[in-house]
């Protein structure tokens, strides 16, 4: 049994729109290990959630996986590869069984998750014996349990409520223990304390801490508030224009930052309580400029229009990875400046052969 | 000490609603007898988790919503009593930015129209004054010249906010209440428009009511910071001192909450975490509002509001 529970290889995906293709993920490479908690920090727009909906199937219609490998438990999640119509059905139903059963999924927005004219009851049980894993009595004992696992009081009178009568930290909770009703190998949370309030957030967080490490589940945590990442994940990939632009452990990535986009997320988030109140007022830090637009990629580093440090190789060519031991890597020519400069050499003497 | 821009004495906004198919009539106590004062360009913050009427009572001391009780002075003036009529010369030294920059610009204006509509309400500036205005206001938020003939569409989130912030300033307001203008933009764009507010402050001598409830970025560009619970505003004072040595009990519940961009802080610092949520505010408890999630709540605290008392430099509304 590897130690690597997920694995994304190379993935490319992406969505076709009236204005043209958008290029979401672009060669990106990560994995979670068995029992981990990662983060996958980024922007809007920089493919978090794509990633994972890439890996569950669930992409929408106008979206389609370019290349790319993923690989959960040893089994191949790309359809990249597969042709006719059998073929495809086949991995559609292998998804399925995969999908609520082996991997759970935290949505965002619990009210727009849960159907507001089932009973609450109905929901939770609905993906157990959806996989025909357990009875309906069974399921709703089931239920029960979970339930009460995640801290809701009277879940037998609770279970006949519905959505409405709950609030929102409570449907969190419900969404919770849905997901994690089947004992997943890896859940899936994309953003799941967003709307929630700061101490419900806390409960939240600590439950899905808790839970993980109880029942050995790997987690995928995403979200764009470094706050989050740093109490609660053990390594940390951080998105930029559908490339993962530095991946390492959270202390990795907080005190040996390496990429110049991680380093300007860490600056523009107010740091003074983590300084103690020594800083004064006006050293917030803002990274110029706007995301970029991904119906208009270049070739370079797409950070390069933003960042501070941008070389003139930025712009035409996207660095290589640079490792600095352990699973310590980023993508930016500051860390390979030699291959930089043999390429920079190439490039003029090209431009100086056509100009000759 | 000079006059305060607003102070605001026992402040109070109720709505009534109807619950059930009867309809029976029930009072929520969105803003709960609230006094407080912004000295000329100062921001005093203002936290709470969702419900705890921070936003209203920004409304209610522009007077967007009329308070049920209490009084509100604008640079001395008592404006509490004042019409629509009578309030017109005020409003143009108090103005908003929202939270949504994209609900709150109509999108069939151009932005030179959004940022010019107050000037022509209030017939300010001539027509090519305005223009002129408009350019130079574009310049100040950081946008370019020429976005004047677009659309709101055909901007990011941050470039809206962007525009607000431009409309806002139009009239060159003394006092802008800003009520989450961060919260719907990524963390990037968060400091830029944070780093914008206070330039324009200190250039233009502005106040600010600056309402959010993310408190990283609150504490950052705060004076002060008052902390709303219920209605009711349970601490204020220089925004360091509450957040590093918070006195309430919820203050300090809710300053645990706040995650902490450091794994080595973080992983010594496990939020203090309560039971239960923010109770309806529709059957307010007796007594203190926080007493029934407090763990020193005692029996006069279910029974007696505590009043604000001054504890060093700041107040607190607890019997501890």
């Amino acid at each position: 049994m590897s130690e690597r529970l997920l694995e994304i290889r190379n993935l490319s995906v992406s969505f076709d729109t009236a204005q043209g293709t958008v290029r979401a993920l672009r060669d990106v490479s990560f994995h979670v290990n068995r029992g981990e908690i990662l983060g996958l920090v980024g922007e809007s727009g920089s493919g978090k959630s794509v990633s994972m909906l890439s890996c569950l199937g669930l992409l929408p219609a106008n979206g389609r996986i370019d290349n790319g490998s993923i690989l959960f438990d040893g089994q191949e999640l790309s359809p990249v590869g597969l042709t006719g119509r059998g073929a495809l059905r086949q991995h559609e139903a292998m998804l399925r069984s995969i999908r609520g059963n082996r991997i759970g999924m935290i949505f965002q927005d619990p009210m727009t998750y849960l159907n507001p004219v089932l009973t609450i009851g109905t929901q939770l049980t609905e993906g157990l014996t959806a996989h025909g894993t357990c009875s309906r009595q069974e399921a709703w004992q089931r239920a029960v349990e979970m339930l009460r696992k995640v801290g809701i009081s009277e879940p037998e009178r609770r279970m006949k409520q519905y959505p409405y009568e709950f609030s929102g930290g409570q449907r969190q909770r419900m969404i919770i223990a849905s997901a994690l009703a089947c004992e997943p190998q890896l859940l899936i949370a994309d953003e799941p304390t967003t709307a929630l309030d700061v101490t419900v957030q806390a409960q939240i967080l600590e439950l899905i801490r808790r839970l993980a490490r109880e029942n050995g589940t790997a987690v995928i945590m995403i979200t764009h508030d470094l706050g989050v990442v740093a109490s609660l994940c053990d390594r940390i990939a951080v998105l930029y224009g559908g490339k993962v632009c530095e991946t390492g452990t959270a202390d990795e990535i907080f005190y040996e930052t390496k990429h110049p986009y991680t380093a300007g997320l860490l600056r523009s988030v107010s740091r003074r309580a983590a300084s103690g109140g020594k800083t004064a007022r006006g050293t917030l830090q803002s990274i110029p400029g706007t995301p970029p637009d991904l119906l208009h990629l270049g070739s370079g580093c797409p950070f390069a229009a933003r960042c501070g440090e941008a070389m003139k190789i930025c712009r035409d060519y996207y660095p290589a990875e640079t490792a600095f031991g352990g699973e310590h890597s980023a993508a930016c020519w500051l860390w390979c400046r030699e291959k930089a400069a043999e390429l920079t050499e190439a490039q003029d003497r090209e431009r100086g052969e056509r100009h000759g | 000490m000079a006059e305060p821009i607003i102070r605001v004495e026992g402040l109070e906004k109720h709505f009534q609603i109807r619950t059930g198919g009867l309809g029976r009539k029930m009072l929520i106590h969105a803003v709960n007898g609230v006094s407080l004062e912004i000295a000329k360009g100062e921001t005093l913050g203002i936290v709470g988790e969702s419900g705890c009427g921070k936003s209203t009572l920004g409304r209610t001391i522009l007077k967007v919503l009329e308070p049920d009780a209490g009084h509100i002075w604008c640079d001395g003036t008592d404006i509490t009593g004042f019409s629509r009529r009578q309030m017109r010369p005020w409003r143009r030294r108090m103005q908003m930015i929202f939270q949504d920059p994209y609900a709150s610009l109509n999108p069939r204006f151009t932005v030179g129209e959004l940022i010019a509509e107050p000037m022509a309400i209030y017939r300010t500036h001539g027509e090519a004054e305005q223009r002129e205005r408009v350019q130079e206001l574009l310049q100040i938020v950081g946008l370019k010249p020429d976005h004047i003939r677009r659309y709101p569409h055909e901007f990011s989130g941050g470039q809206r906010q962007r525009i607000g912030i431009a409309r806002a300033l139009a009239l060159e307001p003394e006092f802008i209440v800003c009520d989450e203008p961060i919260s719907a933009l990524d963390v990037s764009i968060q400091a830029q428009i944070v780093s914008l507010l206070e330039r324009i402050q200190d250039e233009k001598k502005l106040s600010y009511l600056f309402i959010a409830h993310d408190l990283t970025m609150v504490r950052h560009i705060s004076h002060r910071i008052g902390v709303m619970y219920m209605g009711e505003l349970v601490e204020i004072g220089p925004a360091d001192e509450v957040c590093e040595h918070p006195v309430h009990p919820y203050t300090k519940l809710l300053m645990s909450a706040v995650p902490i961009p450091d794994p080595v802080q973080a992983r010594l610092q496990r939020p203090q975490l309560t039971e239960g949520e923010v109770p309806s505010p529709i059957d307010l408890p007796k007594g203190c509002p926080f007493a029934p999630r407090c763990p020193h709540a005692t029996k006069q605290c279910r029974e007696l509001v505590p009043p604000l008392k001054d504890v060093g430099d700041r107040q607190v509304a607890c019997f501890l």
